[in-house]
């Protein structure tokens, strides 16, 4: 047990299939990262948040036998993260029409990186107007570009949770960046 | 906040302690992606199964006797198109890339070139079906075993199953005389077949006891019952 911290996601999952009591290391490493992820994409249904949570963490707790090590632990829990929340707001007939970019999670250093910009976009302002050009992007984008720029996931990874191929998530990324450099490129003056 | 973190962790460990949950075996995954895995297959080969009887019946179609038949070409298409085989074409591609979504592992194989793939396999398959005779037998059987099967797949055998219209096919029973002998068509019904200005194509083509044969003629009501005057024979 004094090690336990040490272990990777995998092994955990093999001695929480032993003992459920390891199971709960699993809880408190995602549940705040998985909290933020459902608030984002389901456009901040703050008091059914934790419903969602609880309702994920017990069917990826069903379906420990389901974890393909080849896998990135996150990558498989984020897609049923996904998933759940998708599906509850199914339930409750609330489709968001865009998701929840807050200011402080967006990368902006990977934006600056994939989009070669040539200007920061550190500075508040210039951040709060990159982010409202986010938030216009085509719904179909947004997904990969929350993935992306928020969870910070690489392509291996986005192509996991959304079990979409990988060259579709980097042409919806391609065209995504497109769209966000025109924007950005067209209001240069937002963006000194 | 790590008290908050632990009141959720406890909340859930709670829940799965007094709602008993247990984690599902893994065989029961490995079976479901098994039968995904099946499915696809499966439905690969019915797509490649109709499409062979798709090719099979449009190659095996005589689509110059529709001035005899019915006069129009777009009427001809519409009845003997085999909606029913393209439909359950459709069907199972829609399965097939359904299911394929469902494994675990498709979503990493979809591509243009997993498609070109399998296009390429469902191609090679239905040409087996074909060149082996199978589509031929199975259409048959179809024909004689599936009830409905008729009115929905016309094929060859209705062509020429219109003696009033001059369309007459069947195995030859028996060589009469060297201008008469005896058929029994598809529908085991016998007929007493005259030549008239006979034309064999091809020519060097010889009516044989136990050979099938489709021939153009007509009906002569007057001769007596089903009696069949042929202008032209041709191999079946």
């Amino acid at each position: 047990m004094e090690n336990i911290l040490e272990k990777s996601d995998p092994e955990l999952v093999e001695l929480s299939l032993k003992n459920k009591e390891f199971y709960g290391f699993l809880i408190q490493k995602y549940q705040d990262k998985l909290k933020r992820y459902i608030l984002r994409i389901s456009g901040g249904v703050y008091n059914d948040a934790d419903d969602i949570l609880q309702d994920v963490f017990i069917k990826v707790y069903k379906n420990l036998n389901d974890y393909d090590p080849e896998l990135k632990f996150s990558s498989w829990i984020y897609r049923i993260t996904h998933n759940e929340t998708i599906s509850f707001l199914r339930k409750v007939n609330r489709k968001p029409t865009t998701y929840n970019f807050e200011i402080d999670a967006v990368k902006v250093k990977t934006i600056e990186e994939d989009l070669t910009l040539d200007q920061k976009l550190d500075n508040l302002k210039v951040k709060e107007n990159l982010l409202r050009i986010i938030s216009n992007l085509d719904k179909k984008y947004q997904d990969v570009v929350l993935l992306r720029y928020t969870e910070d996931k690489d392509y291996q990874e986005i192509s996991d949770i959304l079990k979409k191929p990988q060259g579709t998530v980097a042409t919806l990324l391609r065209q995504a960046k497109g769209q966000l450099k025109e924007e950005i490129t067209k209001n240069r003056h937002l963006f000194p | 906040m790590p008290e908050e973190k632990d009141k959720i962790k406890d909340k859930i460990l709670n829940k799965i302690e007094n709602d008993k949950i247990s984690p599902t075996p893994r065989w029961c995954f490995v079976c479901k992606n098994y039968a995904s895995w099946f499915v696809v297959i499966l439905s690969g080969l019915i797509i490649s199964l109709s499409l062979s009887l798709m090719i099979f019946l449009f190659i095996s179609h005589d689509w110059d006797v529709y001035q005899l038949e019915s006069g129009y070409l777009a009427r001809h298409i519409l009845v003997y198109t085999p909606f029913i085989w393209i439909l359950i074409f459709l069907l199972f591609i829609l399965l097939a890339s359904f299911w394929f979504n469902k494994t675990k592992e498709g979503y990493k194989f979809v591509s243009f070139k997993t498609l070109i793939v399998s296009v390429l396999l469902v191609i090679i398959l239905s040409s087996a079906i074909i060149i082996t005779g199978v589509s031929s037998q199975l259409n048959d059987k179809f024909r004689s075993d599936v009830l409905g099967y008729k009115t929905f797949v016309r094929d060859k055998c209705d062509i020429w199953d219109e003696p009033e219209k001059g369309l007459l096919s069947g195995k030859v029973l028996e060589i009469v005389s060297d201008e008469e002998f005896i058929l029994n068509d598809f529908n085991n019904n016998s007929w007493q077949v005259r030549e008239e200005n006979i034309k064999i194509i091809p020519p060097e083509f010889i009516v044989e006891k136990g050979g099938n044969i489709k021939m153009i003629g007509r009906l002569c009501s007057s001769c007596g019952n089903n009696i069949f005057i042929v202008n032209t024979i041709k191999p079946w």
